[in-house]
């Protein structure tokens, strides 16, 4: 029995400072659980949004939950809701509504949860740690200049808008429109949504080009790169007259670019933005909020035309 | 009751008996029942025709034929479908997995094999639709709507839901090559149009869709191999999503994870606009053909009269709700007098 006695004390000796080791040290990937909520994950922007996300992740040790908001209002905030019962060490959002996430963001700040938004901004009343991504009001003027360099001060313009009511619809519109308002003798004669879809661009586009005979539209401009098809469609059917002027630089852009089928493009860098999101959310998780670009870090949008095209690589 | 007057007799009803109808009217009625949909296109299109310069021109009517050849394909599959008394909400997710396949064999170096492919994945999908309700006993909607999401979710595993590009530039020939002045997608469109009307009419497994449509029990004791029926409609209807893809790909010239995502709701209104009641045991071809031009017809309309995007919706659904209530009133006071 004395025996035994010794054994198990020798034994809890042992133990108890690898017990209390275990316990008192906290695991560093319970520590930065982060969950990314985008609000498309099939949109392919996001693809590559998502790979800068997870190669953060990979390289800082953080433990990243990505999960889809669908497109919809309500799922985007259910997944938000659900990052907050998991008790998520920081949550980032790529919200499709601006104003529509900003309940969701206040709970998760009521919860101790910080928040970063990326790629789409978190309007005002939902505080977020910071922005990272591009201003889609900028992205619409940089369009609209790009359209100047294109036709020149005066024209017919077509305009093809993304889905409607998402940011980028909106403020895209808003900075372009904005910019145009200096510009009296060019004209948006039409306007109408793709849905950031590229067939529903292409039947758009080809009933403009029925509508306005040659000499008779000068541009049409798309928010997103999904009018590459019906550029193309243009070319085939002779109508070099028309530029086209597109938003964001997937693989098809670049490729059209560079066979002068589109005029040029503007660069959103969806990869670059994924990164710095978990990057700062690391840095601010582990206390170095000095490393953390506040309250915006904006990224440039580089301009892509023929003369540059090849040094650029695509987003996607 | 007869009386007589003077040379003539003359025959007049009695309490007990019913007035006729003057023939005429009974006949428009007919008529008005059988073609309602066909009229009310004819007149839109005259509308358009006399309204509007720019959709007269034949660049434009080609376009539009051009523009509903894929929701036109996807239809036709979905009319046979709804016709054996179901419908399928998965035939977008079929077209994205066939576009996706299609595009991933084409960069690897081969076109015929890559439609092959993409026709193979249209028909899996449809023959699994197809025995998870006639053999499962699972209801279409649950059916289909399970492999809608199981279909798109494999292929975004299978794609990390990036689309695939640089695809032979050759194939986009399907998508928006001509013969003369005809779009080559209308004429596979007008391919599976003709192929489908045969089959329903003159063989004998569409005489069966029909038959299983109007009655499953009484086909079923008639001899009818209802199960067999159900899976091969439904396999025909992910063929024609397959069909639908590989024209996307030709169009866009990419293989699009997340495409086709308008497809079954798109699909449907043009089978029940153009007159197939969602009941079963009833539609034409031809119908699904009109329902298919009028909603594109509609569409063209509100772009080349500058619609705003954000009335376009409403007035689409407007002019669904008038077409597809005039003709069913017609219908029902037909059948019911």
């Amino acid at each position: 029995m004395k025996c035994l006695e010794k054994i198990v004390r020798r034994v809890v000796r042992a133990g108890l400072p690898v017990a209390v080791l275990a316990f008192a040290t906290p695991t560093l990937a319970q520590d930065l659980n982060v969950g990314s909520m985008v609000w498309d994950t099939s949109n392919p922007f996001y693809v590559n949004f998502i790979k800068g996300q997870r190669d953060a992740a990979a390289k800082l040790g953080v433990n990243l939950d990505v999960q889809n908001g669908a497109s919809r209002l309500e799922t985007q905030v259910a997944v938000v809701q659900q990052f907050i019962a998991q008790k998520k060490n920081l949550i980032i959002v790529v919200p499709g509504d601006a104003q529509g996430i900003v309940p969701v963001v206040k709970e998760a700040a009521a919860a101790g949860i910080p928040v970063i938004a990326a790629n789409n901004a978190v309007a005002e009343g939902g505080k977020v740690v910071t922005f990272i991504g591009s201003s889609n009001e900028i992205f619409g003027k940089l369009q609209c200049e790009l359209l100047i360099r294109a036709i020149g001060t005066k024209g017919n313009v077509g305009y093809i808008l993304g889905a409607l009511g998402t940011d980028p619809q909106v403020n895209r519109e808003k900075g372009f429109m904005k910019c145009l308002s200096a510009y009296p003798d060019i004209k948006v004669v039409a306007k109408q949504t793709a849905n950031w879809d590229n067939a529903q661009a292409l039947a758009i586009a080809q009933d403009w080009l029925n509508k306005y005979p040659k000499g008779e539209l000068a541009a049409i401009v798309d928010q997103g790169p999904e009018g590459v098809t019906g550029a193309q469609n243009a070319v085939q059917m002779g109508r070099h007259d028309v530029k086209f002027v597109l938003g964001n630089y997937p693989a098809t852009v670049q490729k059209a670019i560079t066979d002068d089928v589109v005029f040029g493009t503007i660069v959103e860098d969806p990869y670059n933005q994924g990164y710095l999101s978990v990057q700062y959310a690391a840095a601010w998780l582990k206390g170095e909020q000095d490393k953390v670009d506040r309250p915006t870090h904006f990224m440039n949008n580089p301009v892509v035309t023929k003369e540059n095209a090849a040094t650029i690589p695509p987003e996607m | 009751m007869k009386t007589s007057g003077g040379d003539a007799t003359t025959v007049e009803p009695t309490a007990g008996q019913f007035k006729r109808t003057a023939p005429d009217r009974r006949r428009l009625s007919a008529f008005a029942a059988r073609y309602g949909i066909f009229v009310i296109f004819f007149l839109l299109v005259l509308f358009l025709l006399i309204g509007s310069p720019s959709f007269r021109q034949p660049n434009n009517l080609w376009n539009i034929l051009q523009q509903n050849s894929i929701i036109g394909v996807v239809a036709c599959g979905m009319l046979v479908m709804m016709v054996a008394g179901g419908f399928d909400l998965s035939v977008g997710s079929i077209g994205a997995a066939s576009s996706m396949t299609a595009a991933f064999v084409f960069v690897q170096g081969s076109i015929p094999l890559g439609v092959f492919s993409a026709l193979l994945v249209g028909l899996a999908v449809g023959i699994l639709n197809g025995v998870l309700i006639a053999k499962a006993h699972i209801n279409p909607f649950v059916a289909t709507l399970g492999t809608q999401v199981l279909v798109q979710g494999l292929v975004f595993v299978g794609s990390n839901a990036a689309p695939i590009y640089n695809l032979p530039p050759g194939f986009t020939l399907v998508g928006l090559g001509h013969i003369g002045p005809v779009p080559i997608a209308s004429l596979i469109f007008a391919t599976v149009a003709i192929l489908t009307w045969l089959m329903m009419l003159f063989t004998r497994f569409g005489h069966y869709v029909y038959s299983v449509g109007g009655n499953k029990e009484a086909s079923r004791l008639a001899g009818v191999p209802v199960d067999a029926v159900l899976i091969g409609a439904f396999a025909f209807g992910g063929l024609c999503a397959a069909i639908g893809g590989l024209i996307l790909v030709g169009q866009t010239g990419i293989g699009s994870p997340s495409a086709g995502l308008t497809w079954p709701l798109a699909a449907i209104a043009a089978v029940v606009v153009g007159g197939t009641p969602l009941s079963g045991g009833v539609g034409t071809v031809q119908g699904t053909v009109v329902g298919t031009l009028l909603l594109g017809v509609m569409a063209n309309g509100l772009n080349l009269f500058g619609v705003s995007p954000y009335w376009q919706p409403a007035v689409t659904g407007l002019v669904i709700l008038a077409a597809v209530g005039i003709d069913t009133h017609h219908r029902f006071k037909t059948e019911g007098a």
